[in-house]
């Protein structure tokens, strides 16, 4: 038995040396050594970039949306005999949104609830910002925890307001929305795999002014098998040198630049301001 | 015999490994692409033209013809007409965190092993900056139950194009990588009558929101 247990552990050792081997064949044999990769929206947004009239516009466009969608809410509970809203937060997973103290206030959704004077729940409303995946939404708000609306009986409570943020802060907040859901989503990653591909087979490639042509690529990525080894995506350039002897590549990401990303936002509907 | 077991189970993940590295010409190719004038061409079997019925496209790439192009909006089409009515994709958030916010905020299962209805999910990288989703289409396996490729759709907001793509388990040149996890949402039972799968047309087209 124990001969058995010896036997299966050397045979399990030699195995997990193979898969050691394996992944570490796998993490050192890559031709294309990558330079600033890590993802752009790990940088903050800087607060003082020049907004364009289009983006400025749009940012005023969706706050209102999301004023509207407060009010709505408040009507609704006003029209179920209401004479008091309380606020009350529920639990929201800031998962996609590690950093939000740097961009909103607070991160967590609420409901509102309407009591009648008795101090019944007569009605509740959804969970608010409705758009839970958009980080801007949140500067839109109800500000107290209790208060009257427009519409119920005068009390002692302050009546309810909603936050008015400045374009320039949810058009900030608006951008990283943007950079974390992918609507500025570069090709670098496409381009990477296709100096791979080409130069781990070591197939016949030229460099001519500037643009990179591995003729074997076509069949593998749809017809495609040339880009430029200069450019800039929608938030960073990207350069590329090659060791045509080596069959290997250096691929360096420029520092992100927002500045242009910024006049280009645009209203969608609902919350959502779309930039690029 | 549990140690023959054992022994032909080590042998066989080292034979595995060897056929990791034996395989390494094969390559994940692009079956099927995209083109500027039919941009919804790999995509078009299940008549997504860019619009979810969960609006997950509000985050989607506008292309200059003004065609949304997105990962996720295609992966939410997908998933709105073989499952059912889950609101909760409508606040997913990027390709990245779709194993994470469909394991915490629906029925769905998180797996290794690829299936056919599946959504492959790739994490965030330096190649693929906010991660991805893709449809799984087919999976094709030996005669003893290993995965030898899969065939997925997908739409791409950087590219804006659809594409199809065979994949292989472990090979790194090509296309793209094989995905990190496979979810597996819950499915629509199969019609009476019918061959079950793909149905699941009838779905609202808002999310409800408003007083309960």
């Amino acid at each position: 038995m124990r001969a058995n247990r010896i036997a299966i552990s050397s045979v399990l050792a030699a195995v997990g040396v193979l898969t050691i081997a394996q992944c570490a064949f796998a993490a050192e044999s890559s031709p294309v050594k990558v330079i600033n990769g890590t993802k752009v929206f790990k940088q903050l947004i800087p607060q003082d970039l020049v907004w364009g009239s289009a983006s400025l516009s749009a940012s005023t466009k969706a706050i209102e949306y999301q004023a509207t969608e407060i009010n709505s809410a408040l009507d609704k509970l006003v029209a179920k005999g209401a004479v008091k809203v309380v606020k009350t937060f529920v639990k929201t997973s800031t998962t996609a949104y590690p950093d939000w103290k740097s961009y909103v206030p607070t991160f967590t959704q609420y409901k509102l609830s309407g009591l009648d004077a008795n101090g019944k729940v007569v009605a509740t409303s959804a969970k608010l910002p409705s758009d839970s995946a958009n980080l801007a939404s949140r500067l839109v708000y109800l500000k107290q925890s209790e208060c009257a609306a427009t519409g119920m009986q005068p009390s002692s409570l302050p009546v309810c307001t909603i936050s008015n943020p400045t374009s320039e802060k949810y058009l900030r907040a608006a951008l990283r929305t943007s950079l974390g859901n992918g609507q500025s989503e570069d090709l670098g990653g496409y381009i990477y795999q296709q100096l791979f591909t080409c130069l781990k087979g070591k197939k016949p490639f030229t460099v001519k002014s500037g643009v990179f042509d591995c003729p074997s690529n076509a069949k593998i990525f749809g017809g495609e098998r040339r880009f430029k080894l200069q450019g800039s995506f929608a938030t960073r350039s990207y350069s590329i040198v090659i060791n045509s002897s080596k069959f290997t590549a250096t691929m360096t990401y420029g520092p992100a630049n927002y500045s242009k990303l910024a006049l280009t936002g645009t209203y969608d509907s609902g919350s959502v301001v779309r930039f690029g | 015999m549990g140690v023959k077991l054992i022994l032909a189970a080590a042998i066989g993940i080292t034979i595995s490994a060897t056929g990791a590295t034996g395989a390494f010409a094969l390559t994940n190719v692009e079956e099927c692409t995209g083109t500027a004038s039919n941009r919804y061409r790999c995509t078009a079997e299940w008549g997504y033209v860019g619009e979810d019925p969960y609006n997950v496209d509000r985050f989607s790439t506008i292309a200059s013809d003004g065609s949304k192009h997105g990962c996720t909006s295609f992966a939410a089409y997908m998933v709105a007409r073989l499952s059912p009515w889950m609101p909760a994709i409508s606040t997913f958030d990027s390709a990245q965190y779709w194993d994470t916010d469909a394991d915490t905020r629906t029925a769905a299962v998180l797996s290794a092993v690829p299936k056919v209805g599946d959504i492959a999910q790739w994490n965030a990288d330096s190649q693929l900056t906010f991660g991805h989703v893709a449809y799984v289409m087919s999976v094709e396996k030996s005669s003893t139950g290993r995965v030898l490729y899969i065939l997925v759709a997908d739409d791409n907001g950087g590219r804006l194009v659809t594409t199809q793509r065979k994949l292989y388990p472990g090979v790194r040149t090509g296309t793209i990588s094989w995905p990190d996890k496979f979810i597996t949402f819950p499915k629509n039972p199969p019609a009476p009558g019918g061959s079950g799968g793909g149905g699941g047309d009838v779905i609202p087209l808002i999310t409800p929101i408003g007083i309960n």
